[in-house]
């Protein structure tokens, strides 16, 4: 017993921190950013502040909460829980609460979430217990394709009515899949013929177009996206992104300088990106970048050495969703691959999102926990 | 496991590396064209928008309507966003949607794009209806949205439209001396009130602009515009619908005259109640011409002499050129622009303020009232006419004429007023001395601006005497009204002080200003300027003027049931040579309360010499107005009216055709009694106050002129008998009968 005492457990407090931090400034930029439009449709400029400070709150103490749990819980109620996110997602579907274009709202008991980013950290959860429960089978082709049916098939149906979350769980799914095992072949596949996709979609397209298989407006995103200025209706929200980045230069225009922002519809959701460029220039950007590739670090090292598998593959999807988050996210607003609503993590604005994430973060830190320190 | 945890590690950390290097690739290439293209959308979203403001209303008395501002919209036309689009998208669509929505011609369209390709801002069309710019706006959406759904990326684009008033004249051309027109724009006015009160009617523009508040974030500032305040004017409609009636029936059914205008004020408060000339015009399109006065040939007559001035103006030290060079200078289109210019200030011409002439017998009141103030004569002061006045400077001697050559007998002031006659007038004036005559011409306002409140008031300071050089010849004919000039509203004015015990009230034609919301800001109190004569003079007047209407020269003016008084007048107009008269008539009505005064002038009727001087011709017009003015002011008559003169039952049997031709008929005997013989025309003349000056030599007076016309003027029928008169105007008499059974 008295050995036992002699264990030291660690706690990552270096992702906690660096989670805090990047929260901190995500509220100063989404301040400066939707100030103007919060002034003009809300009659308050810290309309979006104040909310978006109210989340962040309730996320960190959903974080500190989820911290102090053991993990292992999630493994017994991964199914109920799985369950009951897919309901949601199905009774969004039915019964949603329209907003920008698309029903992506639930309103239960006056709050209102986007049951999407539930179904994110519940299908990190499904996949870790299962991948867990079939352990070494997991090499097995029959098991890796049932494990990874438990991810696709939700992804298909939420891409539906949101292309880019879809594109998440299925990212995360394949990721988490790839790891567990040991194939690597058919996933070095899968990724090539991705790259692929991705190389030769606008030759494709223009082909397409050119023999009449295809009209134009079902490829307007793919020629937009190569070619934006000649479809500045389609692409305004991606051109003004490009200006602000250019415009920003090296150093940016300092903090609250932004011009863009007058002009950019919702500049504090997905586009703030562009707005930290033209505000905090290259160096900035570079700088959060650094931010988020510490988090994803400090998330591989608590996955690599989690105490047993649950935590470490638990970890490995949550790094997923925050990394494939970032990188569409910068990406989009880049232009390096076609427009799709992706938020910043801890920066965009959006209460579900940002309360959700500190919860996987939550998670993380109970992983990190267990963690046996070797003295 | 772990090694392929590294992996992704390093599959994730290429990926934002490659993004940097993306963030990077952007700043790098971009930077200074980005920055440029932010900066002219800043400036764009800076640029302020003006709102224009509404132009204050111009009412009637009453609070009808005679100018208003009304929302139009201007089409804007952007060429440069309808070429932006990539394979000129935009620009078919554009026009298509101009074409087929608004009708507007395709070829035009298109070489307005080709030409102004680099301009933002073109204004294709004015003044277009809510109704066309929201129709059209709704067209440009749904056609917008078949177009995407069918994959089409044509689009209509660059059209825009920008708020506008218009001045509307709901009643066209009345009283459109008094009202005057805006500029489109609504900032400057053109005659009238328009142009007198413009800094009242106008308003300021508001503003829409964006500035960057101390937290630097855009904020978008609207200033409302603030509307012009509306005027309430003094005019009564009905009585300047009635004025412009009679005054075009004169114009058009009857015998016509060059021109001829009419003043109708109340005297108590120097109100001007309708005012207006046969120079008509189109409120509402001020600058049209009627083709068949204004031939391009008498335009071209007219700008070749204008041309002649702007080229002495233009070049001062050159030699002046004449009317036949002015084709060597100027383009025939130059010429005929100068034309429209002098054509337009023609027709736009408020006779009743602007012009001045000589105003003949009516002034005779205004020479009777001085001397009385004066106590130079009483009523009872009787002079002795023989038909003429013998004045002698020591080397000429001239013989001024009474109408009646076998003169007037011994007659006092009253009789003297009532068959106008100059020989008492003079002796009047004599008696008054030339110093009193011409302090009192000025207490009555002649010489001096009225100061009515509407613009381009005659300055007459100049033609009148002073004491100095008015010789005892001048006097004489001053008494009477000729040798100097008045405007009309002088006229009235010095009229509405006699009859209303002395006051001089300053003429004017606006009553109230109401702010935009209709709150009454400023009331304008009638003004006494100063005191003309005292209460006796003005009741011997009233009386006088009344016995002039009941048994003298004025009898035509008469109105069953009312007590009208009135004066007549007819001046010989410079040059005398010419025989151009200027005949009159000032009446007022009910002579023991005058509430109005109308004065009408007829310049120069188209009949040839002396047929001309028939001030039965004014009276006419006068009389009608008078008629309907008291009826419209439902001022009580003294005794029975006539039925006939009833306007309800005038309107309802349209008598007003028979009146007219009756008139005619009348008037054009009268007309041809002047061809036929010269006797004959002296008769008719008789009704009216004899005019004896006739110049000769000089322009304007000389002595000798006085006894050629007294000559030609052969007066054999005594001018103010009544029964001579009776005689005289039979017919007329019986046509006026028969008016008004």
């Amino acid at each position: 017993m008295s050995k036992k005492k002699k264990i030291k457990h660690f706690f990552d407090y270096s992702l906690l921190i660096s989670v805090f931090f990047i929260t901190g400034l995500g509220l100063i930029v989404m301040y400066s950013a939707s100030g103007y439009s919060a002034q003009n449709s809300m009659n308050d400029a810290m309309y979006f502040l104040k909310r978006q400070a109210a989340f962040a709150l309730v996320g960190i103490a959903v974080m500190l909460g989820v911290s102090r749990i053991d993990y292992h819980i999630y493994g017994k109620f991964s199914f109920p829980l799985f369950a009951i996110a897919m309901g949601f997602q199905v009774a969004t579907a039915a019964i949603g609460v329209a907003s920008h274009g698309s029903a992506r709202w639930l309103s239960v008991g006056g709050i209102r979430f986007q049951p999407a980013e539930i179904v994110k950290v519940c299908v990190i959860i499904q996949l870790a217990t299962l991948i867990t429960h079939h352990g070494l089978k997991m090499n097995e082709w029959k098991k890796i394709m049932i494990t990874a049916a438990w991810g696709m098939l939700p992804a298909v149906f939420i891409a539906k009515s949101n292309l880019s979350t879809g594109m998440i769980v299925a990212g995360i799914t394949f990721f988490m899949v790839w790891v567990s095992c040991k194939k690597v072949l058919a996933f070095a596949a899968a990724g090539g013929f991705a790259m692929f996709i991705y190389v030769f979609a606008y030759p494709a397209a223009k082909l397409l177009q050119r023999l009449n298989i295809l009209q134009e407006y079902q490829l307007t995103r793919i020629f937009a996206w190569k070619d934006p200025s000649s479809y500045a209706d389609e692409t305004f929200q991606t051109l003004q992104g490009l200006y602000a980045i250019g415009s920003g230069g090296i150093f940016g225009k300092g903090l609250g300088e932004s011009v863009q922002k007058f002009l950019m519809p919702e500049a504090q959701n997905d586009m703030i990106f562009t707005i930290i460029c033209e505000e905090l220039g290259l160096f900035g950007a570079v700088s959060i970048i650094l931010i988020y590739a510490f988090i994803i670090y400090r998330l591989y090292d608590d996955a690599r050495n989690a105490r047993d598998l649950l935590g470490s593959m638990l970890v490995i999807g949550i790094m997923c969703h925050v990394a494939l988050q970032v990188i569409l996210n910068i990406a989009v607003a880049t232009n390096t691959i076609p427009n799709t609503g992706v938020t910043l993590p801890f920066i965009s604005y959006g209460g579900t999102s940002l309360v959700i994430l500190m919860g996987e973060i939550g998670i993380a830190l109970s992983v990190s926990r267990q963690i046996r320190l070797e003295t | 496991m772990q090694r392929k945890l590294a992996i992704t590690l390093g599959v994730i950390m290429l990926a934002l590396i490659a993004l940097i290097v993306a963030i990077y690739q952007l700043v790098k290439n971009n930077s200074e064209e980005y920055n440029k293209i932010v900066l002219s959308q800043r400036q764009a979203s800076y640029d302020s928008r003006t709102i224009p403001f509404r132009r204050g209303d111009i009412m009637d008395r009453n609070g009808t309507v005679l100018a208003t501002s009304q929302k139009v919209y201007n089409l804007i036309i952007d060429p440069r966003v309808i070429h932006s689009g990539e394979g000129d998208r935009y620009v078919e669509p554009t026009i298509q949607a101009l074409v087929s929505f608004f009708g507007y011609d395709e070829n035009e369209l298109r070489t307005l794009l080709k030409e102004k390709a680099d301009k933002s801002y073109v204004k294709y069309k004015k003044e277009l209806s809510y109704d066309e710019k929201s129709g059209f706006e709704t067209y440009m959406t749904d056609k917008n949205k078949a177009y995407s759904s069918s994959g089409d990326k044509s689009r209509i684009r660059g059209i825009w439209f920008e708020d506008e008033y218009k001045r509307m004249y709901p009643y066209g051309s009345l009283a459109c001396n008094i009202i005057g027109f805006s500029s489109a724009d609504g900032s400057t006015g053109t005659g009238g009130v328009e142009q007198y009160y413009n800094d009242t009617l106008m308003g300021v523009n508001g503003r829409e602009y964006g500035y960057l508040d101390s937290d630097t974030n855009l904020q978008s500032v609207l200033k409302e515009p603030s509307d012009g305040e509306t005027i309430v004017t003094t005019i009564n409609t009905n009585i300047q619908m009635s004025l412009e009636k009679y005054l075009n029936e004169w114009q058009t059914q009857d015998v016509g005259s060059k021109v001829a205008a009419a003043i109708v004020m109340d005297p108590n408060n120097g109100e001007v109640l309708a005012m207006g000339s046969t120079n008509q015009f189109d409120l509402n399109n001020p600058r049209e011409l009627d083709t068949s006065i204004y031939t391009d040939s008498y335009l071209l007559e007219l700008g070749r002499k204008e041309a002649v001035g702007v080229y002495k103006r233009e070049h001062p030290d050159d030699e002046p050129i004449t009317v036949d060079q002015v084709s060597k200078y100027y383009t025939n289109d130059e010429i005929i622009s100068y034309g429209k210019q002098v054509a337009w200030n023609q027709m736009w011409r408020n006779v009743a303020i602007s012009d001045t002439y000589e105003p003949g017998s009516t002034a005779k009141s205004i020479t009777l009232a001085a001397a009385l103030e004066e106590h130079a004569i009483t009523p009872s002061t009787t002079f002795n006419c023989e038909g003429f006045i013998a004045l002698s400077d020591g080397i000429h001697t001239w013989r001024i004429r009474c109408h009646n050559h076998d003169g007037d007998g011994v007659i006092d002031a009253e009789t003297g007023l009532m068959r106008s006659c100059n020989v008492y007038l003079m002796n009047t004036a004599f008696a008054l001395g030339a110093e009193n005559f011409v302090k009192y011409q000025h207490i009555f306002g002649f010489g001096e601006k009225t100061g009515i409140d509407l613009p381009a008031e005659a300055d007459t300071s100049s033609l009148v005497y002073s004491p100095d050089n008015l010789g005892r010849t001048t006097l004489a004919t001053n008494s009477f009204g000729q040798n100097y000039n008045v405007t009309m509203v002088q006229m009235a004015a010095a009229y509405c002080s006699i009859v209303n015990g002395g006051n001089y009230y300053k003429p004017h034609v606006v009553k109230q200003i109401l702010n935009a919301n209709g709150t009454v800001v400023q009331d304008v109190k009638p003004e006494i300027l100063r005191t003309t004569c005292s209460k006796s003079t003005s009741d011997f007047l009233r009386e006088a003027l009344y016995q002039t209407v009941e048994g003298g020269t004025g009898t035509k003016a008469k109105i069953q049931g009312y007590k009208v008084g009135g004066k007549t007048g007819t001046a010989e107009k410079i040059p005398r040579s010419a025989k151009n008269y200027l005949v009159s008539f000032i009446g007022f009505a009910p002579v023991e309360d005058p509430q109005l005064v109308v004065y009408v002038i007829v310049d120069t009727p188209n009949l040839v010499g002396e047929a001309q001087a028939t001030a039965s011709f004014a009276i006419f017009i006068e009389r009608k107005i008078m008629n309907d003015a008291l009826q419209f002011l439902n001022i009580a008559p003294s005794s029975e009216t006539d039925p006939e003169d009833n306007i309800n039952a005038k309107f309802a049997q349209n008598p007003e055709g028979i009146s007219n031709d009756t008139m005619g008929e009348q008037v054009t005997t009268a007309g041809d009694e002047g061809e036929t013989s010269e006797g004959e025309t002296a008769e008719s003349e008789t009704d009216e106050d004899g005019n004896v000056i006739t110049p000769t030599s000089a322009p304007i007076i000389t002595d000798e002129f006085y006894e050629e016309g007294g000559e030609e003027l052969g007066f054999n029928l005594p001018d103010a008998v009544p029964g001579d008169e009776d005689t005289g105007d039979t017919a007329e008499g019986e046509t006026e009968t028969e008016n008004q059974e």
